[in-house]
């Protein structure tokens, strides 16, 4: 009996602590949030309270009207269709390339895993220029192409290791099966291994996915026309402070901003914990 | 039938293309003339910038159809990063917008237009423009830039304050009664003066200007002495130690950029505030915004200086300039005839860039404007007394003034302007003549 | 040529791409190409610029070694931005990854509310490097911003404190990486999920304390899992960017500029012209700094790894 009642008040004593902790680590969020329905003259002189005393969609209305005559309907209508192509593109070239470096011996193998590690290392900031005078040559400035095309080519690393250690978690036998079947290793991939790592595809689209919709620097770079604008540049050029920005504006749709990733993982958040469990990270 | 109905469809046509000439300022070009064209047009800016520009440039698609434009707004740091890129890829915008002191680099660089042609063959009116202001847009024997409005240093101050504690601040403040104010201030309510030194050269050229140099820089370094530099280091570590001069501690703590938090207007206590902000006059506006919703009224006067006359100057604000990657040279330069003359234009553009450098539009737009921005009118007031109390600014800076700016203004300021300075201000001093004049040679 | 011949062809060209060695090569194609495509030729020039004088504006000129003689004879900001960024990865790497590691121990439990426990904890990690979470921080912790506001609420009459000065204003940076261990502590999660409970089902038996399970069961069989939270980390944080550009730029006196921002103001500056050629001699001292960090992590990898 007492048994029992010393679990329960260990049960509560670890929900009270988790939810105490959530709520700080979740309070900087909670307060861009909430600021966003405040007046926005209000947000600084009462930011010591996290709930408005006059709630007001105003922000989002003087946002969503964005700039050089575009709504952020049209920034978020970019930042979708360059976020999913690309990470479409991340997906199934990575797992290609993931297969073969996982499953298959040849040569070279060794020199390509290696610069396959290295990509994880180069920072954006490195290539950026080198990158605009070689897409320049190619056309490519003022396009979307920069910021898609080159993710169909497997050009992170982390990806292509991330799937790599999934399929490294599949039986061999599998393969070994199919091979006697008659399965080529073509075969092989699209019928076996393929239905196989979908959680980790998963995982990988959810990372891929955020990581471009928050890509402001090649946005800024190749897009020079208003409407071709996605959401990470557009606030970027709206939270300008040089003059006077609008804060409650610029707070409302770095909160819509969030939005579209929030949703993501929340429909996801279980096959993104099982996608990496079963990846089984190993060095 | 058919054919009386074309003929007086072809003479409306004309009839509006006519009084759109009349009504729109655009030069001897007629844009009608150049077909169906899209014109690039790039600024650095802010919210309401990029509104009252777009507004300009709507009004002009109105009266010409045929001409639409890919506007490419930025802020401040990443437009500069953008543009030089651009150049890189001879894609610059028809026009861009230019600001004085990099002028010259960018005339160097081979990338903007020499419009003197234009001016000569009538397409380009600069008659509205005094001669000062026009020269100012000049580099060498060619005309590169056009000026957009006119400013000058602004000493932005919270009069609420002032007036409580029965201070009088005077146009055309000296440093002497600079210091008197501000130790009073800070004695009285703790509120000292945030003076972002090591942001640009603007503070030490001013100060140069004061001991009657014209500028800080020349093609082999500084126009300053050691001892000269020393002085301006040593009365500002002079402010640190008396206590209302903030440290570079203090002022990183406070978001001065953002004029919405800007210490000026807002603040929880009064340990982060500051009774005035080294400005330009074409902040006024956004600055009495934001002061207005914390209760403050502004005041406006020149930046310290032992000389005012000698330091303060008229400051071509922006500048637009035709780019040499346009494809459309005349027609950017109808634009650009329009944006600088034509009183429509000026009214939507609200004189945000600054007070219109043509006189005439200035004084036509007054009223308009003053309706939309009631600190336009205080803003011309004070342009008036600058003008009287003012000398030549100085000229366009040398190539490695950015340098100098990032690698020895910030440096200094970092080493001496802080609570337990590890050099002296003579230390200092020496160092900026020396680093200064090393980059110069080496450049 | 007859049809056998042209069939005979065709089967040796399908026996030959049917070879394992051949499908390699075609299954590895999208990184081949994208590597020398996207990757080589950019780093290839970026190398040239760092032997040139470079301001984007005109043509490149070779300078030879100059940049690099520059950076390591004269270049006291490099020094500093070097020494800012190690403090910055070697402190807060350790610290988010054992942080997430905590949080991970603590949320590997059954419970029905434990799926919003999870999502809550990685929120943070969610809004990443973008402009938002910059805007956020800096709303935090400035002088004005919300966490002055509530420390005057709670202690009435406190001066603001000075978050942003030189000590502390590095930490509001770490503060802010280590708040977002959301990535590492999934991984974590997962990998405490794999630990086969016959472990300590038979520590059990063994009469051995939940302590004692944690540092002979769970510790060992994690450190596989540690190991590449710490190198995805500590690269991630020699190449942070978005935090102090964003929130610091730098100040004050430079005790906050990470290595990318200086590389990033050497090639855009805020003033005056480019120094691309600078920039890039940065670059390319730094891709073997880290290459050198993470020889070095997979070297000491044997000593403390287990590999089961």
């Amino acid at each position: 009996m007492s048994g029992m009642t010393s679990k329960k008040v260990k049960t509560l004593v670890f929900h009270v602590l988790v939810s105490i902790g959530g709520l700080i680590m979740v309070y900087p969020l909670l307060w861009m949030v909430l600021s966003s329905f405040k007046p926005t003259d209000q947000v600084l002189p009462t930011s010591s309270q996290l709930i408005p005393a006059t709630w007001t969609l105003d922000n989002y209305v003087n946002g969503w009207k964005g700039f050089m005559g575009y709504t952020f309907g049209t920034f978020f209508l970019n930042s979708f269709i360059i976020a999913f192509t690309a990470t479409f593109g991340t997906l199934i070239s990575s797992a290609f390339v993931a297969y073969a470096l996982q499953r298959l011996e040849f040569k070279g193998k060794k020199l390509l895993f290696t610069l396959v590690l290295s990509t994880m290392m180069l920072p954006a900031q490195i290539l950026m220029i080198p990158q605009f005078m070689w897409y320049r040559h190619l056309n490519w400035v003022g396009t979307y192409y920069p910021m898609i095309l080159p993710y169909f080519f497997a050009i992170q690393g982390f990806f292509v290791y991330l799937i790599m250690n999934f399929i490294g978690g599949i039986p061999k036998d599998l393969d070994e099966s199919a091979k006697i079947d008659g399965c080529s290793y073509y075969g092989t991939f699209f019928r076996i291994i393929l239905p196989l790592i979908v959680p980790a595809l998963v995982t990988s689209a959810i990372f891929s996915f955020i990581w471009r919709w928050d890509d402001y620097l090649s946005a800024l770079l190749y897009v020079n026309r208003a409407n071709m604008r996605p959401v990470a540049l557009a606030l970027q050029l709206f939270s300008d402070p040089s003059s006077g920005s609008d804060i409650g504006s610029t707070l409302a749709m770095s909160t819509l901003s969030i939005v579209p990733a929030t949703i993501i993982f929340l429909i996801f958040q279980k096959s993104l914990v099982e996608g990496i469990a079963t990846t089984g990270i190993k060095g | 039938m058919k054919k009386l109905l074309a003929l007086a469809l072809a003479a409306m046509l004309a009839l509006t293309a006519v009084s759109a000439l009349a009504e729109l300022k655009v030069g001897s070009y007629d844009p009608a003339s150049a077909g169906t064209v899209e014109l690039g047009f790039g600024w650095w800016g802010n919210q309401v910038r990029d509104a009252a520009t777009l507004e300009a440039m709507n009004f002009f698609t109105e009266n010409y159809p045929n001409v639409t434009f890919n506007p490419n707004a930025q802020n401040w740091t990443n437009y500069w990063a953008l543009m030089s890129t651009y150049s890189s890829n001879n894609d610059l915008p028809d026009l861009m917008q230019q600001d004085y002191a990099y002028l010259q680099q960018w005339v160097e660089a081979g990338d903007l237009l020499d419009l003197t042609p234009y001016v000569e063959s009538g397409a380009l009116d600069v008659s509205g423009l005094s001669e000062n202001i026009l020269a100012s847009g000049k580099v060498g024997d060619g005309l590169y830039a056009l000026c957009a409005g006119v400013n000058a240093p602004a000493l932005l101050y919270n009069k609420t304050l002032t007036d409580s504690l029965d201070i009088t601040v005077p146009d055309n403040i000296t440093w002497d009664e600079f210091e008197e104010i501000s130790r009073k201030i800070y004695e009285a309510r703790g509120i000292g003066v945030i003076y972002g030194d090591g942001n640009s050269e603007n503070h030490i050229t001013y100060y140069a200007r004061g001991l009657g140099h014209q500028a800080l820089w020349d093609a082999e370094g500084t126009s300053l002495t050691a001892e000269e530099a020393a002085g301006y280091y040593a009365r500002l570590m002079k402010g640190i130690e008396e206590g209302w001069l903030y440290d570079n501690d203090q002022i990183a703590n406070v978001n001065a950029n953002d004029i919405n938090s800007h210490p000026l207007v807002f603040g929880a206590t009064d340990d982060v505030r500051t009774w005035c902000a080294f400005a330009f006059s074409n902040q006024l506006s956004a600055f009495t915004n934001a002061a207005n919703a914390n209760g403050i009224e502004l005041g406006i006067t020149s930046w310290a200086s032992a000389d005012p006359q000698a330091s303060n100057y008229m400051k071509p604000g922006q500048f637009f300039s035709v780019t040499t990657d346009s494809k459309n040279p005349d027609l950017a330069v109808a634009f650009l005839n329009y944006l600088i003359n034509d009183p429509q234009a000026n009214i939507l553009l609200k004189a945000e860039r600054g007070v219109p450098a043509n006189s005439s539009v200035a004084a036509e737009i007054a009223d308009a404007v003053n309706e939309i921005d009631p600190t336009y009118g205080i803003a011309v007031a004070y342009l008036a007394v600058v003008e009287k109390c003012s000398s030549p600014i100085f000229p366009p800076l040398p190539n490695y003034a950015g340098t100098a700016n990032d690698d020895i203004i910030k440096r200094l300021s970092d080493e001496v302007l802080v609570k337990n300075p590890s050099i002296t201000a003579e230390q200092a001093g020496a160092d900026f003549v020396e680093s200064v004049n090393d980059l110069a040679a080496n450049y | 040529m007859s049809t056998q011949t042209i069939r005979k062809e065709r089967s040796s060209f399908n026996a030959w791409l049917q070879k394992e060695s051949t499908a390699g090569l075609v299954f590895s194609l999208p990184f081949i190409f994208g590597f020398l495509m996207f990757m080589a030729i950019p780093m290839g020039l970026s190398l040239y610029y760092s032997f040139c004088k470079y301001d984007i504006q005109t043509a490149p000129q070779w300078i030879g070694l100059d940049n690099y003689v520059r950076i390591f004879t004269k270049d006291t900001v490099f020094t500093k931005a070097l020494g800012v960024t190690c403090y910055f990865a070697l402190v807060g790497t350790p610290l988010k990854v054992i942080f997430a590691l905590i949080v991970a121990l603590i949320l590997n439990h059954k419970s029905k509310a434990i799926g919003l426990y999870r999502a809550v904890y990685y929120l943070p990690s969610i809004i990443g490097g973008s402009v938002a979470v910059a805007i956020l921080w800096r709303r935090i912790f400035e002088s004005n911003g919300t966490l002055n506001a509530i420390l005057s609420t709670v202690f009435p009459g406190m001066a603001s404190y000075n978050w942003f000065s030189e000590g502390p204003a590095i930490w509001v940076l770490i503060i802010l990486t280590v708040w977002q261990f959301g990535s590492s502590m999934l991984i974590f999660l997962s990998s405490l999920k794999q630990i086969p409970r016959e472990l300590y089902e038979a520590a059990d038996v063994d009469g051995a304390t939940k302590t004692r399970q944690f540092w002979t069961v769970t510790l060992p069989l994690l450190t596989p899992t540690i190991f590449f939270n710490l190198v995805q980390q500590t690269i991630n944080s020699f190449l942070a960017f978005t935090q102090s550009k964003l929130i610091t730029n730098g100040a004050p006196r430079n005790s906050t500029l990470f290595y990318t921002v200086y590389q990033y103001n050497k090639a855009f500056p805020a003033s005056g012209k480019s120094q691309m050629g600078y920039a890039s001699a940065l670059a390319w001292i730094m891709l073997v700094i880290v290459s050198l960090v993470t020889i070095l992590l997979f070297w000491t990898r044997k000593k403390w790894v287990y590999d089961g």
